[in-house]
């Protein structure tokens, strides 16, 4: 089985909130410290790794499947910055096909291939997209695949509503062996009450805040040059931000089953801080939560 | 087997996909193409080896499937699909190609209707029918096929008989293979139909069916003979503005057979000396054959404790022939799904299942004298006919229980299966025959 071989994070988010940007970061933190590292990018998009290895073309897991080859683990990975193995599972043109079962397969491929037997990774980082529209895309977090998800959310309310749905398969497969969450990253947390949003979704749901980044040009610059963070910019302070967060996530061992807000009340519950930030904004001020 | 399951064991019916090729394997022209995997086309043809059906006009295992694979549902099976409409339109020589969709196009979203549309652009007569297993049994795929070839009739492009009579009425509600006696039923009441002068489209057998569904539009009247066709009627009448005679099941008995007769007459203004000539030959010829039930054996048929497990067109068949005219007491196990009509005028209980276990409960508290039902229910040590799906151990050609020739041999199965019962009373009239002993025959006669 895969799991014997290193820790099997999946970190998901809401599409364009920054978890290939973060899970790099992560990977790139992770090698930089000496750590055998694979990132396995599971969107159709199949740019998860870009800045790990330099923006070049990497042929996807699918794309073997499409061709049908006997594909070998060489052709379909790179190997980017400080060694760290990069991986697309690739997928169907938008419209066609089933992304979902795309996942199921690539990572079966993977399986079949002893991916893991083989590289003996220290750390495997699953980049997911995150909406978990279908079963296909809960897959690395079924038994057997990861054993702890992390998710990547701003305070933006489709963002906490995408966290919220994860959450809800996370309670569904952690009683089945499936994996349990490790905590919520929150980034591009700019307004001052972004964060204080996030907190109280976190006490809501009983869950953590594994860690913050805050926006940053340096963030927007790095992903440009086609680098992460740690490799554009190893002296910044986003660097260290990024070098805590995958600290943390090394070594936390807190994983739990998250409570998922039903749906009327996280409607209600977004709307009360709505009119917090209106009267916060208006100078207003009757009760600010976490601020 | 467990006595009072929950699930559904031995299941009798299978999905949408596999009711929708099982008709169009039926209908003589049309060409079927399932857009699936191996086991999509396969598994119908197995079950039907199983079954008592054959084939028809093309099936079996040279029916045409894209066969796809993980690939395909990755990255879709449009292009598959694109291949296989032309191959098959190149290599098999139909009237009429209809593409199945399958569970695994209808979850992955390939657009087999706009797959199929190009090839009739191209001047193929191709249409698709989204028949997902899923979406329901194989009753339901009947109806949905038929909904979609309703949908494209006018573009057929099928050419029609040039003789083509002046009324024409297109039978629905018996579902190829699902209904085994369907091809029996189907030749009676086209017997009837033709009888009055009227054309039957009945889409299935040795005629050319898809011309018939290119002249369906054109009928000036629907008979439906189960509520599987009431969908379909209601479209052609919403569509083309057909009206429709709905019955609950195929006509069984003579009276039954004057009533269809003189409804037909009176919807379609026919000349009532023909329609009331028929019903006069049908009551002789029924009256005729009936009395060879001498008396003595119907006071040994009458007043039977009934059990019929079996679609409620089925069961409301033969459970009202037999409490009408034998007054047996019926209980009607329905396998398809909740009852639509009420059965109390001919089932003294009735019961909604297609779980095995259950019905095998219900059977054994009903304690009937003879059971009619499908090979699940098959049990040697009581009076059982099979007479519903699936039929295993028996071979159905031509038998019919509709009309007034299948009420007589509705009537002769009963009688022969009752009498096989009764060995006693039978075993010592036999004997006396053998023998020849006079007083022993006249005894049975007292």
């Amino acid at each position: 089985m895969p799991a014997k071989h290193g820790k099997h994070i999946a970190i998901y988010g809401k599409g364009g909130i920054g978890k290939s940007t973060t899970t790099s970061n992560i990977s790139a933190a992770l090698a930089e410290s000496g750590y055998k590292v694979i990132q396995i990018g599971c969107d159709p998009k199949s740019d998860s790794t870009n800045t790990l290895r330099g923006n070049h073309y990497l042929p996807t897991v699918l794309d073997s499947l499409r061709g049908g080859e006997n594909v070998k683990l060489d052709d379909i990975s790179a190997v980017g910055f400080k060694g760290v193995l990069c991986i697309e599972s690739g997928g169907p043109v938008p419209g066609v096909g089933c992304a979902g079962r795309g996942i199921n397969a690539a990572v079966s491929l993977l399986q079949e291939l002893n991916l893991f037997e083989e590289f003996k990774p220290d750390y495997v980082l699953y980049d997911v997209l995150g909406d978990v529209v279908c079963g296909g895309f809960a897959v690395p977090i079924r038994d057997g695949i990861t054993d702890r998800a992390y998710v990547v959310s701003s305070s933006d309310f489709m963002a906490i509503y995408a966290a919220n749905n994860l959450f809800k398969a996370i309670s569904k497969y952690a009683p089945a062996d499936g994996a349990k969450l490790g905590g919520v990253i929150g980034n591009g947390l700019s307004a001052g009450y972004s964060k204080a949003i996030l907190d109280d979704f976190a006490l809501k749901t009983g869950t953590k805040i594994a860690g913050c980044i805050p926006r940053s040009l340096i963030v927007s610059q790095s992903e440009l040059y086609g680098k992460t963070v740690i490799e554009a910019h190893p002296e910044s302070e986003h660097a260290n931000i990024y070098r805590s967060l995958a600290k943390y996530i090394a070594a936390n061992e807190d994983l739990v089953v998250p409570n998922p807000i039903g749906q009327s009340e996280l409607r209600n519950w977004a709307r009360n801080w709505g009119d917090k930030i209106y009267s916060l904004e208006s100078g207003i001020v009757e009760f600010a939560g976490g601020i | 087997m467990a006595e009072n399951s929950e699930g559904v064991r031995s299941l009798r019916t299978g999905c949408a996909l596999q009711g929708a090729l099982a008709a169009l394997s039926e209908i003589n022209g049309v060409i079927p193409i399932v857009h699936g995997n191996a086991g999509c086309a396969a598994h119908r043809n197995i079950a039907c080896a199983l079954g008592a059906a054959g084939e028809g006009a093309i099936g079996g295992f040279e029916t045409p499937s894209t066969n796809i694979f993980e690939k395909q549902v990755v990255f879709g099976g449009g292009s598959r699909l694109r291949e296989q409409i032309k191959n098959t339109v190149k290599t098999l020589n139909g009237s009429l190609y209809v593409v199945l969709g399958s569970c695994e196009s209808a979850m992955v979203g390939d657009d087999i209707l706009g797959m199929a549309r190009e090839a009739a652009e191209q001047g193929a007569p191709v249409l698709a029918s989204d028949v997902a297993g899923f979406r329901g049994n194989a009753r339901d795929g009947y109806v949905r096929v038929f909904k979609d070839i309703i949908e494209a009739a006018p573009e057929l492009r099928i050419a029609l008989p040039r003789e083509a009579p002046a009324a024409a009425v297109n039978i629905f509600g018996i579902v190829p293979r699902e209904d085994v006696r369907f091809r029996g039923d189907l030749f009676e009441l086209k017997r009837i139909a033709e009888a009055l002068g009227i054309r039957a489209n009945l889409f299935f057998g040795a005629e050319n069916g898809a011309e018939q569904l290119a002249a369906m539009p054109a009928a000036r009247l629907d008979l439906v003979f189960s509520k599987w066709g009431v969908e379909l009627a209601e479209r052609l009448r919403a569509k083309y503005g057909i009206p429709a005679l709905i019955y609950a099941s195929p006509p069984s008995g003579f009276d039954e057979v004057a009533a269809l007769v003189a409804d037909i007459a009176k919807a379609l203004g026919l000349d009532k000396k023909v329609s009331e000539a028929f019903i006069q030959k049908e009551k002789k010829a029924f009256d005729y054959f009936l009395r060879g039930l001498r008396e003595k054996l119907y006071s040994r048929i009458i007043n039977k404790s009934v059990a019929i497990v079996g679609s409620e067109g089925e069961s409301r068949q033969i459970g009202g022939f037999l409490s009408r005219y034998f007054g047996a007491e019926i209980t009607a196990i329905i396998t398809d799904g909740e009852s639509k009509e009420p059965c109390a005028d001919y089932a003294k209980n009735y019961y909604c299942t297609n779980d095995a276990g259950k019905i095998r409960c219900l059977l054994k508290n009903a304690g009937a004298d003879i059971v009619f039902g499908s090979s699940l229910e098959k049990d040697a040590s009581i009076g059982f006919i099979e007479s519903s799906y699936p039929v295993l151990d028996y071979t159905v050609l031509s038998k019919t229980y509709t009309g007034t020739i299948g009420a007589v041999a509705l009537a002769e199965e009963f009688a022969s299966i009752v009498r096989l019962r009764n060995k006693d009373a039978e075993s010592k009239l036999a004997e006396a025959i053998r023998e020849n002993n006079i007083k022993g025959i006249l005894e049975d006669f007292k």
